[in-house]
């Protein structure tokens, strides 16, 4: 068996154990076990690629740098996640677009709300209606805000459930799941 | 248009709600067409996240650390480096006195005070196992008988 076979089988605590420890390929294990995720996730989040390539790495520093507050026996995806949505809502509020990507609840709720009542109701069939109805998806996806986003794309690229998230956000886990019905309802409304 | 069953419709969706909820959902949702339309909004978003992969810059581990500039991880990666540099240090610092010795047609026994006095108590141990070597049985029976008398003498002038 390799050294990199031994990596591949070790526990995200045991890897954090052993960077810990002074053992600097631990890290790059867990640096390539994430990045990907991670990275879409910034992506998705920001909508600005150079952004993401400093974001992960200003991701990965955090980590770095705030091991010793990390507990053993927290699950290191949800803590990882943390560093990352602590580090996005950073760059959104030095970011000079930040009246663009306005994470004032009151202003989005205000906007969901109106698009929720307005929009029909259209049926299954009338939204899955081939691979091009797929790019208008994700284009309307990028339209919701920052917050009705992170929601969706956390649970997708953490995989975290929804009560782990809602720690993360510092919300109720009634009000992550309410973002995400508003940006479905929104999502529906501009199909 | 909220039939209640929007968020469970998520969780439902996410694999999150248990076995028996799940089952009156899945029910809920064979009758309820804004519940199957957000169900199916959710597969085709996430169709969507999984199609896209973009390729994520790569890093290394050590200039990160170098830049977190972590000064408890930083030490303990220092004095790692510092423990491998002097062993190869002395691993070099060895060789190289052996390796001048033997050029020189001598050993490196002399070179110094620590060597002259490692060499005293050498001799000194020498000294003993010659002692010992050459100490032969006749000596030892000398020895005893020589106590032997010793005693009687004593034991003659008592009586």
């Amino acid at each position: 068996m390799t050294g990199e076979d031994k990596n591949t089988e070790k526990t995200d605590a045991e890897l954090v154990q052993a960077f810990k420890d002074g053992n600097a390929a631990a890290l790059d294990r867990l640096i390539n076990r994430y990045k990907e995720p991670l990275y879409a996730y910034l992506v998705k989040l920001s909508r600005d690629r150079d952004a993401s390539d400093d974001l992960l790495q200003e991701v990965f520093i955090r980590v770095i740098k705030k091991l010793a507050s990390y507990g053993e026996r927290d699950k290191f995806s949800a803590w990882l996640f943390t560093v990352a949505h602590h580090a996005v809502m950073d760059h959104f509020r030095s970011d000079s677009r930040r009246r663009e990507d306005s994470l004032d609840s009151a202003a989005e709720d205000r906007l969901s709300l109106a698009d929720t009542l307005a929009s029909p109701e259209p049926g299954p069939d009338g939204i899955l209606e081939g691979a091009e109805r797929a790019g208008t998806v994700q284009a309307a996806f990028d339209r919701l805000s920052p917050e009705q986003r992170e929601v969706f794309l956390m649970r997708h690229y953490s995989g975290l459930p929804f009560n782990e998230i809602a720690d993360i956000l510092g919300v109720p886990i009634g009000t992550a799941l309410a973002r995400m019905s508003r940006a479905v309802a929104r999502l529906r409304s501009e199909l | 248009m909220d039939c209640g069953y929007k968020e469970k419709t998520i969780l439902y969706f996410y694999g999150e709600l248990p076995e028996g909820r799940a089952a009156e959902l899945k029910a809920h949702i064979g009758g309820c067409a804004s519940c199957a339309g957000d169900l199916a909004a959710l597969k085709c978003l996430s169709e969507g996240f999984y199609a896209f992969k973009p390729q994520a810059p790569e890093f290394n581990a050590e200039e990160l650390v170098l830049a977190a500039g972590s000064k408890p991880l930083m030490a303990r990666f220092l004095a790692g480096f510092r423990r491998a540099a002097a062993a190869g240090a002395f691993t070099a610092l060895f060789l190289f006195t052996f390796q001048a010795a033997g050029l020189r047609g001598g050993t490196a026994a002399w070179k110094t005070d620590i060597d002259a006095g490692l060499d005293s108590v050498e001799y000194g141990i020498y000294n003993l196992q010659d002692d010992m070597a050459y100490s032969s049985a006749a000596d030892f029976d000398y020895g005893c008988a020589d106590i032997e008398n010793q005693k009687e003498q004593e034991t003659e002038k008592t009586a």
